[in-house]
């Protein structure tokens, strides 16, 4: 569904300076902010596998304002690989990629103890339900369809995931 | 006419013999040029004289021809072998199929097999006693006539065996056919030739080798002329009808008298016409039959093509929308600092044409899944107001840019919990709402929920807009339909109401649109309300109980109060 741009407002307001402060208000709830800690370590860390360079991009600088630490992987086999050896907070999957696709990622992903319990989200742009049920079978906390939702979105929930982990 | 056993024997063997010729003789005729037809020609020439030789050379009962005639059935039993050797190899191509050495090797040493059998080097006489058949006494040359045809005869079944095993489809059923026959060929005369005569002493039948090679002799002619149309149910009418006419004609020899005879000619021959119309009409049946499945294979073919390609389309599509959804959202939400009110009002508007452009792609993929039933919903209880809210969200920007009031009314103590796709029901609300903002040019618009009944939840979504004319109501919910707006905008692609409807259908809910030109419209739909998720729960339902809290929670403001309405 596609959604109003300003969501974090709670009041009606053409004020260009209140998204502002409610993104940053937001961020600083559930985690700790810039200056109470240099350790990135403290910040989440989000395995982001997607083959799209430019939504990369647009997601890379969507995190790293939200106070994410985020690492990429530009294909199935380097997000396999990453994901097991950089025991990240959390997992961001694309569906359609060469060579490894995102389900088989996720089969192989929870067959091995340490990818087992890592909370996904599939954001894709494929909307099949035949992947959506194999992959909601395989424990991801929710499938999207990138389209639909802004980057802020998505941000959002991850901490919501993460805040209720 | 003869009577008695050697009546039933000639009767039998030249019934055998002159239908391997007939069928030797339409191969042949069918195609002169290709090397498998006259191979089996050949074959077919040698296995009569074979079969000749084979049963004169037990009533003969004289030395110096006695002799010639068992010679003979050797040659001609190494000439057949060498014709069946490369017929095997050969079928079912026009050209002589095999390699230049193999051939000379094969071609040379039955030459000088035959050669061989014609002197006394294979067999040096005959031995007749009364009461017996007739012994040959064999030679040393009968091991190379031993060893040359019995190569002959296994290279040429094991290339059938290899070639039957690597074919596929129409060409399988063509081997199959071949292996049929020569697996009887060979089970009769090794049984009857070897087996009975060796062990159990019974030669009585050896003298029939032409019976044993016509169950070959036929299902190879089939195999060769009937290359296209291979079907049990019309060789089964084929063959029945065909021995059925050969019992009636030789029926015709035996007749006690020549009145009868007239009689039996007369029911041959109307048997003949009624097997040829008997069989044309199964071939034509059989004939549809298969080209109604070709048919449905190219169908099926082609609606997964369909498929295949929406799908791909909305996936390509969605990449670059999803860009500029998400920059710009990045923008309106400040990552790039403060932006102008201006450059905001217009960002806004990009945003909502984007958000047209996604709408509509979902569209296009859904509504070619909702036709063939493929669309799969993710019914669960979900509460009418929330997504009247999130509609509203949705679309409150959108409005006020183009001076719109634009409220939404939730009354209290309502009873809302519906059982749908909540996604889709979204979509058929933002649709109603879009379509209102879309024409509605000045006033407001209203998304209001009511409770006509209380199992009966309403939501309407009301405008002041030009309205609608009774004559158009009545096509609004079709594909592709749009009503001709006033100021000429071609919007949407018609297929909103559509899908609205279609989905609010599948909910057991109505649909509806109270209007008249010039006095605005109400879109409106009910659902029945339902507490509690029917017995019979989608397997998929259980996975998603824990997403969904997280989902409604996210739907619902902490600050929104059930009265709201734009300043």
């Amino acid at each position: 569904m596609p959604a109003d741009t300003d969501s974090k407002t709670t009041e009606e307001s053409t004020d260009a300076s209140a998204p502002i402060e409610a993104a940053e208000s937001s961020s600083t709830e559930s985690f700790p902010s810039a200056d109470t800690s240099t350790d990135s370590s403290k910040f989440p860390k989000v395995l982001f596998i997607e083959d799209d360079p430019l939504i990369v991009k647009m997601y890379q600088a969507k995190f790293a304002h939200e106070g994410l630490n985020v690492i990429v992987a530009e294909d199935g086999v380097a997000g396999l690989k990453m994901a097991l050896s950089e025991s990240p907070d959390f997992i961001l999957l694309d569906i359609m990629m060469p060579q490894l696709s995102g389900i088989d990622l996720l089969e192989k992903l929870r067959t091995d103890s340490k990818g087992k319990n890592i909370p996904v989200i599939v954001l894709t742009n494929l909307s099949e339900k035949e992947e959506e049920q194999k992959a909601m079978k395989l424990g991801v906390k929710e499938y999207l369809l990138k389209a639909n939702l802004t980057p802020g979105e998505v941000v959002s929930k991850i901490k919501q995931y993460l805040a209720s982990k | 006419m003869l009577d008695g056993p050697v009546n039933f024997d000639l009767y039998s063997v030249g019934i055998a013999i002159i239908s391997s010729l007939v069928l030797g003789l339409l191969v042949f005729r069918q195609n002169t040029r290709n090397a498998t037809n006259r191979l089996f020609l050949f074959f077919v020439l040698a296995n009569s004289a074979w079969s000749i030789l084979n049963y004169l050379s037990y009533q003969v009962v004289g030395l110096e021809i006695g002799l010639w005639f068992v010679r003979l059935v050797l040659t001609f039993a190494v000439i057949q072998s060498y014709f069946f050797f490369l017929l095997m190899h050969t079928f079912p191509s026009t050209q002589l199929k095999i390699k230049k050495w193999p051939f000379l090797l094969a071609t040379l040493t039955v030459l000088l097999v035959i050669f061989l059998t014609l002197t006394p080097a294979v067999f040096s006489e005959v031995v007749y006693t009364p009461g017996v058949p007739p012994t040959p006494t064999v030679a040393p040359g009968i091991g190379l006539f031993a060893l040359t045809t019995i190569t002959l005869v296994v290279s040429g079944i094991v290339f059938l065996a290899k070639k039957h095993k690597l074919s596929t489809g129409l060409e399988k059923k063509r081997y199959r056919l071949l292996s049929w026959g020569v697996i009887s060929m060979f089970s009769l005369i090794v049984v009857f030739n070897f087996i009975f005569p060796v062990l159990l002493g019974f030669t009585r039948l050896i003298p029939f080798g032409a019976l044993f090679t016509l169950p070959f002799v036929v299902c190879t002619s089939y195999a060769i002329i009937r290359h296209e149309l291979f079907n049990v149910k019309v060789i089964a009418a084929q063959a029945l009808t065909v021995v059925i006419w050969i019992v009636l004609f030789s029926k015709i020899f035996v007749s006690p008298s020549n009145s009868a005879r007239v009689v039996d000619l007369l029911i041959f021959l109307l048997t003949v016409l009624f097997g040829i119309l008997l069989v044309r009409s199964v071939r034509n049946e059989v004939e549809q039959r298969e080209r109604l499945q070709v048919l449905t294979e190219k169908l099926r073919a082609i609606d997964k093509q369909k498929d295949e390609f929406i799908s791909m389309a909305a996936h390509e599509l969605r990449a670059p929308m999803t860009a500029i959804k998400g920059y710009i959202s990045m923008i309106m939400e400040g990552d790039t600092g403060d932006i102008p009110d201006k450059a905001r009002d217009y960002l806004t508007d990009v945003t909502s044409v984007n958000d047209r452009l996604i709408r509509l792609v979902n569209n296009m993929l859904n509504v070619s899944r909702i036709e063939e039933g493929r669309l799969v919903y993710k019914t669960e209880i979900v509460k009418l107001s929330d997504i009247a809210n999130s509609v509203f969200k949705s679309f409150k920007f959108e409005a006020k840019r183009k001076g719109l009031e634009f409220a939404v009314s939730v009354p209290e103590n309502l009873k809302d919990s519906v059982w749908v796709d909540g996604d889709r029901l979204t979509e058929v609300v933002g649709n109603f709402v879009s379509n209102s903002v879309k024409y509605t040019e000045s006033g407001r618009i209203d998304i209001v929920i009511t409770q006509p009944t209380p199992d009966r939840i309403r939501l309407a979504v009301k405008d002041t807009g030009p309205g609608i004319s009774k004559a158009e109501q009545k096509k609004l919910f079709q594909k592709f339909f749009r009503v001709k707006s006033t100021a000429g905008k071609t919007i949407g692609t018609g297929l909103g109401l559509y899908i609205s409807k279609l989905l609010i259908e599948k909910f057991n809910g109505e649909i509806g649109l109270n209007s008249a030109a010039g006095k605005g419209s109400e879109f409106w739909f009910e659902l029945p309300v339902t507490e509690k998720a029917p017995k019979q729960a989608v397997e998929f339902e259980s996975q998603r109980e824990d997403t969904n809290m997280i989902q409604e929670s996210d739907k619902t403001e902490p600050t929104l109060p059930t009265k709201d309405k734009v300043a």
